[in-house]
């Protein structure tokens, strides 16, 4: 019944893109960036990963467990290399990439949590240079009733959620683009089992469906 | 699938303990709002009950009250002791109204259409002490003559009346006008006429202007067979004031 939109709300890189906000933005300021060394920052969930795959083409996407040999491999002048989840590179690597990117042939795009980024932007070489920092943040409560009823649209489902539901949606995953994913699929499958056991309680989705959600995601406390 | 069936117990058991917690925090509110609206009213009302100034309002109220009560009674007895001498003026009046001159009808006339200004004539003195207008009035001696003359044994309550309203005033350090013509009346009403001219010469040395106690001294020293010192005691007065009372008993003496 639910098994299609259960596969789109699937926490993978290479699902459907959703233009948010926040996303163009954050866009638009990685491309108008002149700076050869950029730093993508945001907290976990926010959707770093999903925007570097989908809207960057003309790149080369490293994943953070390269090591030095790998990265001399991959080196060109012409293209914008991307390190994902660049904080679990190691404190040599990065100081190589920042000498890389002082010379101004090779330009790199770090993305990493905002914890540790603002740990390795404090170090004074990095103060003292010319870098890009684009921050993405936690998308809004319309951006996320947007996102979900696109999605919903698309598998032909309408009028399954009401507004004060969204709002409980939005007050358990804080608009983390990865949480709302990850909601939405166990909230259709849970109502997916309710609905092949003919429990008419949970024909529709309702409150007790979406707190039983949050309890096995682990966003409320028993 | 029997993790469905688990997280709805534990949807239950949160429901129930989300219930219970509002329940609580209602609880505590309405008792956070009830004593903070107690206290209210007690700090508002502290101050009042340390002055107490309802109790004493109260005390003020019964007391003046009784206060009322007490002149209420006294204007009631003295009402009844007023009728009781209307009474007696009344019969004397009508008896001897033949001899009474064209004046003394006319005032009568003029008592009479004054209901309660009617004791006037044949107010005791008792009455004149308390009443600055009465003793102004200028009937009185005359009448009061009259009624003396006419009941010789309420003459003698009369006096002893006098007796103790002269006590009392003698006894009184601070003299007055007032005080010291109330005794020359008062003496020369129980026929006592020097020691009336005493207190004549006393009330005219603290109000020379006054012709009320001029009057009484000429009439004292009248009755004392001092016509000629009491004309001259007249011509006095009626040469630095004018008095058309005093011109006439001038006159009436000199006759």
């Amino acid at each position: 019944m639910y098994t299609d939109i259960i596969k789109a709300f699937e926490d993978s890189i290479e699902g459907e893109v959703f233009e948010s906000l926040e996303f163009n933005m954050a866009l638009k300021k990685l491309k108008n960036s002149k700076a050869n060394l950029k730093f993508l920052i945001g907290k976990p969930g926010t959707g770093k990963s999903f925007l570097i795959h989908h809207l960057f083409k003309n790149c080369v996407i490293l994943k953070a467990s390269l090591t030095k040999e790998e990265l001399d491999r991959h080196l060109t002048k012409d293209k914008l290399i991307i390190i994902d989840e660049a904080q679990l590179l190691y404190d040599t690597l990065i100081e190589e990439i920042r000498i890389l990117a002082d010379t101004k042939e090779y330009s790199f795009l770090l993305s990493m949590h905002l914890k540790d980024a603002q740990e390795i932007l404090e170090k004074e070489h990095f103060k003292s240079r010319d870098i890009d920092i684009i921050q993405l943040e936690p998308i809004s409560k319309e951006e996320m009733i947007r996102y979900i009823d696109t999605m919903l649209l698309k598998h032909n489902i309408t009028h399954i959620l009401a507004k004060k539901q969204f709002d409980k949606i939005y007050k358990y995953t804080k608009g983390n683009f990865r949480y709302i994913k990850k909601f939405m699929k166990v909230l259709f499958e849970l109502l997916q089992f309710a609905q092949t056991r003919h429990l008419s309680k949970y024909y529709d989705i309702n409150d007790c469906l979406i707190t039983m959600t949050a309890i096995k995601l682990g966003l409320e406390n028993e | 699938m029997n993790e469905f069936f688990e997280l709805e117990k534990k949807c239950k058991k949160l429901k129930r303990k989300k219930f219970i917690k509002n329940l609580f925090l209602t609880f505590i509110t309405l008792i956070i709002l009830g004593g903070g609206y107690y206290l209210f009213t007690l700090f508002n009302t502290k101050p009042l009950q340390k002055s107490k100034p309802i109790i004493t309002l109260h005390k003020k109220v019964i007391e003046q009250n009784i206060t009322k009560k007490i002149k209420i009674k006294q204007n009631i007895t003295k009402e009844q002791n007023i009728t009781k001498k209307i009474v007696i003026p009344k019969k004397v009046i009508k008896k001897e109204e033949l001899n009474v001159t064209k004046c003394q009808i006319i005032i009568k006339k003029q008592i009479e259409k004054i209901p309660k200004k009617v004791p006037v004539p044949v107010i005791d003195i008792d009455i004149n002490f308390s009443n600055k207008k009465n003793i102004e009035n200028k009937t009185q001696p005359k009448q009061k003559k009259i009624v003396e003359k006419k009941e010789p044994k309420k003459e003698e309550k009369k006096v002893e009346v006098v007796k103790e309203k002269k006590k009392s005033l003698i006894k009184d350090e601070t003299i007055t006008f007032k005080k010291a013509y109330i005794l020359a009346k008062s003496y020369y009403d129980s026929e006592d006429y020097v020691s009336s001219m005493k207190w004549c010469k006393i009330a005219s040395k603290i109000n020379n202007k006054d012709e009320r106690i001029w009057e009484l001294y000429a009439l004292n020293l009248e009755n004392t067979n001092q016509k000629e010192k009491a004309i001259k005691v007249l011509k006095t007065y009626l040469k630095y004031k004018k008095s058309l009372r005093l011109k006439y008993l001038l006159q009436r003496l000199e006759q």
